[in-house]
This record gives C-alpha cells, sequence and structure tokens, in this order.
C-alpha cells in the first residue's frame, strides 16, 4: 500500500508526518537541531514542487510512505489518482491524508515567503518555533493515522 | 494503445465536447444543433464532487481510450500528481496524454456551467453553454484535429 500525506505544501506538516510515519522522527523525542536545519533547508528549495510524489520511507508493516503537496486540489487529486490506479489496473491500494488542516497558517506563510525569498532568516526562526510547537501534537497524529491504517487493512 | 484524457475546469462542457468530436459522436464538418449536444454522454452532468474523477467516453480507431477529466484551475498540480504516481508504480509516460480542452472558451460557456453546475439551474446554464460551445466549435475541432493527427505521427513512429 502506498500512503500519501497531502498538505498544502510537500514539506510542511506532509513530510513531518510522513517522516514520523516512516521513523526517519522519533515521536518521543524531538530531533536535533541539525535535523531541523536540513528540514527547513527542504522547505526553502522543494516548497514549491506540486504534485509530486516524495518518497520518504517504509513503515512497519511495509508500506510506502509518500509526502506531496497539492496546493488547494487534495480532493480532485485523491479522486484521480484513485480511478488512475484503477484505469491502469495499479494493483496496490492508496491512502490518503490530508494533513492540511493540521498544519495550521504559519507554513502557508513561510512558504509564501520562502517562495519570493524574502525574510528566509525569520522564516527559519518561525519555523524551529512551528516545528517545536507542532511536532507533539503531528507524533499523536501519526499515531491515530497508523491504527486508522490498521482498521483499513482489515477486510 | 494508451490513455487520452481532455481535460478541462468541470468536466462538463468543453472537455465532453472535445471527447465526443475525437469519437466521432459530433461532426467534424458543421456544427451541431442544439439537440445533438443534449444527446451526448456527460455533457453538463459533472457534479463539483466528482470533480478529478476520469470519465470513461470510448475508444478510437487508434485504439486509444478517451477519458474527461475535470480539475478545476489546477491543472498545474493534478497532471504532475497523476504523472508522479505512474512513474512510482512503474508505468510509461508516453502511453498518457492529456490535452486542454480550455481553447478558445467562449465566456457565455463559463458563465453557463457556473450557473447549471454550481448555482445548480440547469434550465438557464445549459442552454448558454451550448451557445458558446457552437460559437467556439471550430477552434475545437481544429484542436481534435491535430491532436488526432500526432496520435496518427506517433502511431507510425511506434511502427517503424
Amino acid at each position: 500500500m502506498k500512503v500519501i500525506y497531502c498538505g498544502y505544501r510537500a514539506t510542511y506538516g506532509a513530510y513531518l508526518m510522513a517522516a514520523l510515519h516512516a521513523g526517519i522522527y522519533k515521536g518521543s523525542q524531538l530531533p536535533s537541531k541539525q535535523f531541523i536545519e536540513a528540514h527547513f533547508d527542504m522547505c526553502r528549495l522543494y516548497g514549491e514542487q506540486y504534485g509530486n510524489l516524495i518518497y520518504v520511507g517504509l513503515d512497519e508493516g511495509l508500506n510506502e510512505i509518500y509526502a506531496m503537496g497539492c496546493n488547494r486540489f487534495f480532493s480532485v487529486i485523491e479522486k484521480a489518482q484513485a480511478c488512475v490506479t484503477k484505469i491502469f489496473k495499479i494493483d496496490e491500494e492508496l491512502y490518503h491524508i490530508d494533513v492540511t488542516p493540521l498544519e495550521g497558517f504559519l507554513p502557508r506563510f513561510m512558504g509564501f515567503l520562502l517562495a519570493r525569498r524574502v525574510y528566509t532568516r525569520l522564516c527559519q526562526k518561525l519555523f524551529f518555533w512551528w516545528f517545536k510547537h507542532k511536532y507533539g501534537f503531528f507524533a499523536k497524529a501519526v499515531q491515530r493515522q497508523k491504527r486508522e491504517l490498521e482498521k483499513f487493512r482489515l477486510p | 494503445m494508451g490513455i487520452l484524457f481532455y481535460h478541462c475546469y468541470g468536466g462538463a462542457h468543453t472537455s465532453v465536447t472535445c471527447a465526443c468530436i475525437h469519437l466521432n459522436y459530433l461532426p467534424h464538418d458543421r456544427i451541431p444543433e442544439t439537440y445533438e449536444f443534449k444527446a451526448i454522454p456527460f455533457y453538463d452532468k459533472m457534479d463539483n464532487d466528482h470533480l478529478g474523477t476520469p470519465l470513461y467516453m470510448g475508444r478510437d480507431e487508434l485504439g486509444w481510450d478517451i477519458y474527461v477529466l475535470g480539475m478545476k484551475d489546477g491543472k498545474r498540480v493534478v497532471i504532475p500528481a497523476i504523472k508522479s504516481l505512474l512513474n512510482v508504480s512503474g508505468i510509461p509516460q508516453q502511453d498518457v496524454v492529456f490535452v486542454s480542452a480550455l481553447v478558445q472558451v467562449n465566456p457565455l460557456t463559463a458563465l453557463g456551467g457556473f450557473t447549471s453546475r454550481r448555482l445548480g439551474i440547469p434550465f438557464i446554464g445549459r442552454p448558454m453553454t451550448i451557445w458558446g460551445i457552437r460559437k467556439s466549435y471550430p477552434h475545437l475541432v481544429d484542436l481534435v484535429i491535430r491532436v488526432k493527427r500526432a496520435l496518427v505521427q506517433r502511431h507510425h513512429k511506434l511502427l517503424t
């Protein structure tokens, strides 16, 4: 199964949840400063890539975990991808998770500024604050999603 | 052969018309009458809730499966999302073609589509869409002819 975390942009909440799900980030403790800096660099460089599936890793159940930026089109993309798997007879289920309501306003604001390459230092500070503030919340959300996923897989 | 998607904003008017021209449900040499538009499958039928769901329209003479797809104004996001999924699933990109049916769209078509699909007043909106589509019909035929020509060239390339 492919589990796709979808946010407005791929690199903020979507990637964070995907990394937690795949075990790159441990839910019990905040990643080191270098990890957060690297995550910010990813947001700065690739934040504007919409529609690309970013492979993050495998989880314990060998599901492939992806992050994707859907802009405002989550529902359209969810349906399109689900139908395309049927049309092309792709023998793998898709499980989309909309992260946008969990992310809050800040990723949109930071993404807007970073896309215009202004106030990068301010964005970095905001990003650190947002990351630390939301980390526990996202870790819990991932645990919830994993339980949902188990239910989804049971016939 | 492959799959061709005609896409537009709502997947209800221009893309359906292009698919029908492609499949010869509508004529190439004249502008169809209103009743002919009303008779074609899925014309002015796509609900907002189903945007993103491709509709199968038929198979053309070259063996391409023709679909219509409504993707709001998100073609810059939705098309990469579909191609990206095909890519990670190991399906070659040359089997899939996306054609935007939003060429020379008459404003009346857009207004009629909004009235019919969004406001839910089809008895006002549908005639407006048909009037607008009839105005831009030669452009749509021209688009489909160019698409078919490109598909034929691709077909010959594969054979040689």
